[in-house]
């Protein structure tokens, strides 16, 4: 039986009468991508934040490798996070940056290079990052994210921005991350992305989770065995 | 636990001194000029014999405690965005490992630099107002208000932020009874720093032996202070912030009333005007640019040189100044010394402050394309621009006529009381010529704003003070000069939309 990585176990939010996750429990296994899908508003980056450890549930628990996040930072040191608003210090250059999470995170400085020349911003790394396009902004987050090989990764919309040469590096990426028995939990937009990509998928609407499991499975939940993954969505989001 | 709040305050060091060598301009010739300008005016006006008497002790402390929580006050919205990261470059480090204690540190550190530089200020107006130097007994009250602030400010904040959802009446009070006792420790420490008698008054008032051990005791209670709440912050930190950030978030977004002068205009003119209005006064609020800076910090030196001159009695008496006039009765009172300078110190901050529309107008041309994307009109525009004129300026002109008159009166500068309103209404005359002067030629000389601001600085200054000695003259002046610059005016900013060519 597979380790599981990440256990979301009833978790409940809200804020003040509008309920954003309604006791929604998951677990991501090791060497597993867990998509989550939605439309805006169904509560997908608040679960994530959750996961993230950013907030706490008012309800329920979320273990990262077994640490409860609610713990301070001790879970926080298998994760990395990409989020979907991204902020930066404008000021700093895309490889100061880096070496400033990499120092935050504990991390080997020799990453850096390695996250640069991965994600192709070798060229602009000692430009400041304000003077980054959409698309480089994404690969310096994502960089980010993946500094120390985090034992779950989470990206929050990861595609926006990127061209499509990137998107399948970082679909080779993830893949990679899977064989070293590494999790990654990603939501997206992008249903094509998410059906190739992800092991189960996580549907969510209005704050719970209507429906979840492999593409397959959900197609045929949604008794849609051949039609775009979009409406396999549209059908089991209600 | 020190290591990564130093990297965060060293990437954030790096990030605003690089910010700062962007705008070495402004912070190294405009600000130390108009800094300067200010403290040098400041020591000129308070080497006269002010007619000022100094209030009691008392009173000090009231006054400087009643201003340590108007402080507070002010910084609860800074305060919250530093502590959880809102809208900051920082916020990456929120999903990072840090520990609760980390961030805290990383934010009060922030904090306490943001109070180290009110500090300095008090030690400028310290310097400026006491003619004695400054001892180290002095400096320590002022490091330990300093700290006091910096963790009173978070206390607040945290407060502030948990209040915004969970509405705990009894907590609520219990904050506002801690923030005032910490207001009266800084309001303490202010009064032994700004009066060198205050502790040999608080020692008599204690039943001390010497002041010395009075200025102890205010020192030892604001540390003893200043570590409560570093506690209580440091608790109370570790406990709500993965529950309070969310709603932290949910109140930085959340659209506070605020008072918009665009807003009074709604239905007298057309509603693509007043969005570009609103847009306009956003941004100066915002200070889009150092002239906004240099703009008020003029406009502050004015007020003060016409308090200076009011209360010192340096202005010529009423004879010499009415001398070969012919006396027309209550009306002559136009010609007073207080009141010409009350007129002319109108004038200079309503030029002083429209001044900024052409830099303004300069701003906007590279983001002229919403203008033209939304299909706005010439017309539009110039109005906007023209109301933008009238709207900034039109609080200074109020704000002058009151400390005007009432330094006037404090002063015993002869002031008719009969010709008051008569005042007032000369004084929102000017306002109403220059500014509209001003906002009508906004869209003059785009290609070369430096002569336009020359240019158009020189004219109103010149109608301005034409206007100052003799009123009608400005109907004139305006019943045939406006209306044909704003022909004008809406044909320049008709040709401004229609090509991108200045």
């Amino acid at each position: 039986m597979k380790e599981k990585l990440v256990e979301v176990r009833e978790v409940k939010k809200s804020y003040s009468t509008t309920v954003a996750v309604d006791g929604v429990s998951l677990c991501v296994n090791a060497g597993e991508i867990y998509a989550l899908v939605g439309a805006n508003g169904a509560g997908k980056s608040t679960l994530i934040r959750m996961i993230t450890g950013i907030t706490y549930p008012d309800e329920g628990s979320v273990q990262v490798c077994g640490e409860d996040t609610r713990k301070g930072a001790r879970a926080k040191r298998y994760l990395g996070y990409l989020p979907e608003e991204l902020t930066f210090y404008e000021r700093l250059s895309g490889r100061e940056y880096l070496q400033l999470v990499a120092g935050l995170k504990e991390a080997d400085a020799a990453q850096v290079d390695e996250a640069l020349a991965f994600f192709e911003l070798k060229a602009v790394a000692e430009k400041w990052v304000g003077g980054y396009s959409l698309g480089m902004r994404k690969k310096l987050g994502l960089a980010a994210a993946m500094i120390n090989n985090p034992q779950v990764l989470v990206l929050d919309e990861p595609l926006n921005g990127l061209d499509v040469e990137m998107m399948r590096k970082l679909r080779a990426r993830l893949e990679s991350q899977k064989q070293m028995s590494r999790s990654v939990i990603v939501s997206s937009h992008y249903m094509d992305f998410v059906e190739r990509i992800a092991d189960r998928i996580g549907i969510m609407s209005r704050g719970l989770l209507v429906a979840e499991g492999t593409a397959k499975a959900l197609r045929e939940k949604a008794e849609l065995p051949s039609a775009p993954f979009e409406d396999v969505f549209f059908k089991l989001a209600g | 636990m020190a290591h990564k709040t130093n990297l965060l305050l060293a990437a954030t060091a790096r990030d605003q001194l690089r910010w700062a060598r962007s705008h070495i301009y402004a912070l190294l010739i405009l600000a130390p000029l108009v800094l300067g300008m200010i403290y040098l005016t400041l020591l000129q006006a308070t080497s006269y014999d002010l007619k000022l008497a100094r209030p009691a002790l008392f009173l000090q402390i009231l006054l400087a405690a009643a201003f340590s929580f108007s402080v507070m006050a002010v910084s609860l919205s800074r305060a919250s965005r530093e502590l959880y990261h809102l809208r900051r470059p920082s916020s990456f480090a929120e999903a990072l490992p840090l520990t609760g204690a980390e961030h805290l540190h990383f934010a009060l550190a922030i904090r306490a630099g943001h109070n180290l530089l009110l500090a300095l200020a008090l030690l400028v107006i310290h310097s400026v107002l006491s003619k004695e130097s400054m001892t180290g007994e002095e400096i320590l009250a002022l490091l330990i208000f300093s700290a006091l602030m910096t963790v009173s400010e978070s206390y607040a904040a945290l407060s502030w932020i948990r209040w915004g959802h969970k509405r705990g009446r009894p907590r609520a009070v219990m904050t506002i009874a801690l923030l005032i006792i910490s207001s009266g420790a800084c309001g303490l420490l202010l009064a032994l720093f700004f009066n060198e008698a205050a502790a040999a008054r608080l020692a008599e008032l204690f039943q001390m032996r010497a002041p010395f051990w009075a200025s102890v005791f205010v020192y030892a209670q604001g540390c003893a202070l200043a570590l409560i709440f570093y506690l209580l912050v440091h608790f109370l930190h570790e406990g709500w912030r993965g529950e309070d950030i969310d709603y932290a978030h949910r109140l930085e977004h959340r659209d506070w009333p605020e008072f918009n002068f665009a807003r009074l205009l709604r239905g007298r003119l057309p509603r693509a005007v007043c969005a570009l209005l609103s847009r306009d006064l956003a941004l100066s609020l915002r200070v889009f640019s150092s002239a906004v800076y240099v703009a008020a910090g003029t406009a502050c030196l004015i007020i003060i040189l016409l308090v200076t001159l009011l209360l010192t009695g340096a202005l010529p008496s009423v004879e010499e100044t009415l001398g070969g006039l012919r006396d027309l009765g209550w009306m002559s009172a136009t010609w007073f010394p207080s009141s010409l300078a009350i007129k002319t110190a109108t004038l200079l901050v309503v030029t002083c402050l429209a001044s900024i529309v052409p830099v303004l107008v300069s701003h906007q041309i590279p983001h002229a394309w919403l203008e033209r994307a939304v299909g706005a009109t010439g017309n539009q525009l110039w109005l906007a621009k023209l109301w933008y004129a009238r709207l900034l300026t039109l609080p200074a002109a109020i704000a002058i006529y009151i400390v005007g008159v009432l330094a006037a009166l404090i002063g015993d500068t002869p002031l008719s009381l009969s010709y008051l309103l008569p005042l007032l209404a000369e004084c929102l005359w000017l306002w109403w010529l220059v500014s509209s002067i001003m906002g009508a030629l906004a869209f003059e000389m785009l290609d070369r704003p430096g002569l336009a601001l020359v240019l158009t600085l020189s004219l109103c200054l010149s109608i301005g003070m034409l206007t100052v000695v003799l009123w009608p003259m400005g109907l004139g002046i305006y019943g045939m000069g406006v209306a044909q610059a704003r022909e004008r005016g809406i044909m320049q900013a008709a040709r401004y939309l229609l090509t991108e060519e200045r």
